[in-house]
């Protein structure tokens, strides 16, 4: 991760060691754990097909508490239940709160497999840092996620088209109203069987390209999983989707750099002005853009490939509007957790103050390359077990 | 389906991003034939209120001079359900509990929340007054539509919030410097992880007493200005009371703490442009370059500023008393330095419903060029123009209905 003035100044002054004496952490050793004495798994569809994302919880999450007094207290595993929260906590007033997302995968070999969650969770105590909500240690984290995961197992989907997505969060629940740091805080953890986060049509998805609408700037947070970077999208995919596409492309400062898609990162294969072909994505340098997981991936294995050139570095619409025009991008496509990587076909491009309204067209899927069915194919194998990748597979024994 | 299109059509034709700093400007949009409709709106006539018994209610403060902002809360707070199917429920009114809320509700994780920030004043003559409420409820709607949350009638609420200062009136304090701060917040409460438009959502509204902002007269703030940081950015939500604008100001504030300043100066792109101060508006009284002598605040149109209603009733005032030329531009650090160090600068303040005005008295500038911190001294305090101080001293004596003014004070 490139050290930028943020993580720069943060970390002299807020390093954990200065901040309190007590409980700077919670431990998997104190975890209790209550079980509900009913199961919702049998309303759970039997097809993954039918899962879609996000909508059905299993039994049980875990809760943990921070006070100013204790700092953390022991972690929770307790039936799913409504949160009581005080009506003035800044989670619902000032968006004081964030994310993950990762998942857990029945294997081809009957293991279960967490796919690099300790990247998540060091991504976790970055938003945390940057929110100014506690700080806690990956492995106790990971290890209580461990311990949910293997309790909700029977509701991992059997199914290479299926997993158990898995979502810590974390939230101020101090109930004065000002805008500061400090008071209550909760750490969460839901887990959704889901299928497959988008059926688009086999050519990819279709994106909107319109600087009108921007997603993250320098000096801003969009580099963290803060919840405050997607509330404002929610509108602006509602007005994407009502012109036919599936995603938002996010374009961002006067010269329009390509940041991300939806809540994805980007990829673009592409032969570049020199005639090599290249691999390109947004550096996370920048601070405009989510560093994901998949997205790490993507450019470790194509490193390691070193068939073709892998850059990170900024790139602008007009590059890529030119790139596509001149027939020299073999592939565009977008990586998340959620999707791993989905091809795009097309983008609408509008800029009104460039007086530009365009229909740009990739075909992906007809690439000779088939780069990104190749590294769907290496990334899925990892996470189902089927290629061995030690330090990307985190097994959880039931 | 085809009305729903349609209806998603006008919303986002209202709403186009071009649009939204048209959107964010401050005019009333006419009120139009009202027929039942709970899609629609909630309604005061189908209110429930459930008292309070003895023991839910709480002792008043006895010195309510001392109360810190956002510590205390009155005994009633007003709920209200929305689900995509039914529209809105009944509205209620309770006392303060513990909202129950699904852990996998939009509000916790995607920050599908808003709010509004107003209060109530009791008057010199006895009675309970809110100010502008109506610019709230403007705003809380045009909020809610960029939101993705539901819209609502604005004078329904305001019947509501009056009756709930009824069941809460021995809560606004006996004094010309307290008030009631009341909180209008509104948030996706639905339970599915997608990014998408919420399918169920709660309005609620918590209210509490809030102290003397100036116990000891006016104190100047010091302002971290450093261009690294930023609040919001064109295409953004900067327009709009979204919770999103707040989380990520915490950070930078303890920033300008560590370095001894109260609040952050938002600067914005290449030139540093002016945008506001802390959660406040901001006003700077100098003269110009040429040489007249000018009241000066940063303009909506670039949807970079909240639209704040204390901003508003600034500038009509100040058009009103007609005594200095009144502006809304974009203003920059170096035309500030340079004013500065001519001694054309005579006063700068921030503006917002917690104190009115809030003059600055030093801005701690972090110069890009060379990396180093520069002290700006401001003479607000010793300004001999007291603009200001005029200021505070009118909204007021009206907020306390010492001067009437005709549709700024809803009487309870």
């Amino acid at each position: 991760m490139q050290k930028n003035l943020f993580y720069s100044t943060i970390s002299a002054r807020f390093s954990l060691s200065s901040r309190r004496e007590f409980n700077k952490t919670f431990y998997h050793k104190d975890l209790i754990v209550k079980k509900s004495p009913t199961s919702c798994l049998d309303q759970i569809p039997k097809d993954v097909g039918k899962l879609g994302f996000g909508q059905n919880f299993s039994d049980h999450m875990v809760d943990v508490v921070y006070t100013d007094d204790k700092g953390w207290g022991a972690p929770k595993i307790q039936p799913i239940s409504d949160f009581r929260i005080h009506p003035a906590a800044r989670a619902l007033h000032y968006g004081v709160q964030l994310f993950e997302g990762m998942k857990a995968y029945h294997g081809v070999d009957g293991k279960i497999r967490l796919f690099r969650p300790e990247m998540n969770m060091l991504r976790m105590k970055r938003s945390a840092e940057r929110a100014c909500l506690p700080d806690f240690d990956v492995e106790e984290a990971l290890k209580v996620i461990d311990s949910i995961v293997r309790l909700e197992h029977k509701f991992i989907p059997k199914s290479r088209n299926g997993a158990l997505y898995v979502r810590p969060f974390m939230l101020s629940a101090e109930p004065t109203m000002k805008v500061a740091a400090g008071g209550e805080a909760r750490w969460a953890v839901l887990t959704n069987p889901v299928g497959s986060y988008f059926k688009p049509n086999d050519k990819g998805v279709t994106l909107l390209a319109d600087p009108g609408y921007v997603r993250s700037w320098k000096g801003g947070v969009g580099e963290f999983k803060m919840g405050c970077n997607y509330a404002p999208t929610i509108f602006v995919n509602k007005a994407a989707m009502k012109m036919g596409c599936d995603q938002v492309m996010w374009l961002s400062g006067e010269n329009r750099l390509v940041t991300e898609a939806g809540a994805m990162n980007l990829f673009v294969f592409w032969k570049n002005e020199q005639g090599e072909d290249e691999l390109i994505t947004a550096p996370v340098s920048s601070g405009l853009l989510l560093p994901g997981v998949t997205r790490d991936s993507v450019i470790e294995l194509a490193k390691e490939w070193n068939e073709f050139k892998v850059t990170e570095r900024n790139f602008t619409m007009d590059e890529l509007s030119r790139a596509i025009k001149e027939k020299r991008v073999h592939e565009f496509f977008v990586s998340g957790t959620a999707a791993t990587v989905l091809p795009a076909q097309k983008i609408i491009h509008k800029d009104q103050e460039k007086g530009i309204d365009d229909v740009l067209h990739i075909d992906t899927t007809g690439s000779k390359f088939k780069l990104h069915e190749r590294i769907f194919k290496t990334i899925t194998g990892i996470q189902y077990g089927e290629i061995e990748r030690e330090k990307w597979q985190r097994i959880v024994t039931i | 389906m085809p009305a729903l299109l349609s209806r998603m059509a006008q919303r986002l034709v209202i709403a186009s991003p071009r649009m939204m700093a048209t959107a964010a400007s401050m005019q009333p949009a006419a009120v139009p034939e009202k027929e039942y409709d709970p899609k629609k709106t909630f309604y005061h006539k189908d209110l429930e209120i459930q008292l309070a018994s003895p023991s839910q209610l709480h002792p008043k403060p006895t010195d309510p001079t001392k109360l810190k902002f956002g510590h205390t809360y009155a005994d009633y707070m007003m709920t209200c359900d929305w689900d995509q199917d039914k529209g809105w429920h009944a509205p209620k009114i309770e006392p303060i509990a513990e909202l129950k809320i699904h852990p996998g509700a939009k509000v916790l994780h995607y920050a599908s929340e808003l709010f509004e920030g107003m209060k109530a004043y009791r008057g010199v003559d006895n009675k309970i007054r809110m100010f502008r409420p109506d610019m709230n409820m403007m705003r809380m709607k045009r909020t809610a539509l960029r939101a993705a949350l539901p819209n609502f009638d604005g004078e329904e609420m305001i019947q509501i919030l009056s009756e709930m200062l009824r069941l809460d009136s021995e809560w606004v304090p006996n004094s010309d410097v307290c008030s009631l701060y009341m909180r209008p917040t509104l948030i996706g409460t639905d339970p599915t992880l997608g990014v998408g438009c919420p399918s169920a959502a709660k309005m609620f509204v918590i209210t509490g007493p809030v102290g003397a902002y100036y116990s000891t007269g006016f104190q100047p703030v010091s302002l971290l200005a450093d261009s690294r940081f930023i609040r919001a950015f064109p295409g953004g939500v900067g327009a709009y009371k979204m919770g999103c604008n707040y989380a990520p100001t915490i950070w930078v504030g303890k920033e300008a703490a560590s370095k001894n300043c109260q609040q952050v100066l938002w600067l914005y792109g290449e030139n540093e442009d002016l945008t506001e101060v802390g959660t406040m508006n901001i006003f700077l009284f100098w003269k110009n370059e040429q040489g007249e002598l000018e009241l000066i605040t940063p303009p909506l149109h670039r949807g970079l500023i909240l639209p704040g209603v204390t901003r508003d009733s600034l500038l009509e005032l100040a058009r009103e008393w007609g005594e200095y030329k009144v502006t809304e531009r974009t203003l920059n650090m170096h035309e500030v330095k340079k004013a500065i160090s001519e001694n054309r600068l005579f006063e700068m303040f921030g503006s917002g419903t917690a104190c009115v005005v809030s003059p600055v008295g030093k801005i701690l500038y972090h110069n890009k060029a060379t990396d180093e911190y520069e002290d700006l001294m401001i003479p607000t305090m010793s300004s001999k123009y007291g603009i200001m101080q005029k200021f505070y001293d009118t909204i007021n004596n009206i907020q306390y209905g010492r001067i009437e003014r005709e549709g700024w004070m809803r009487e309870i």
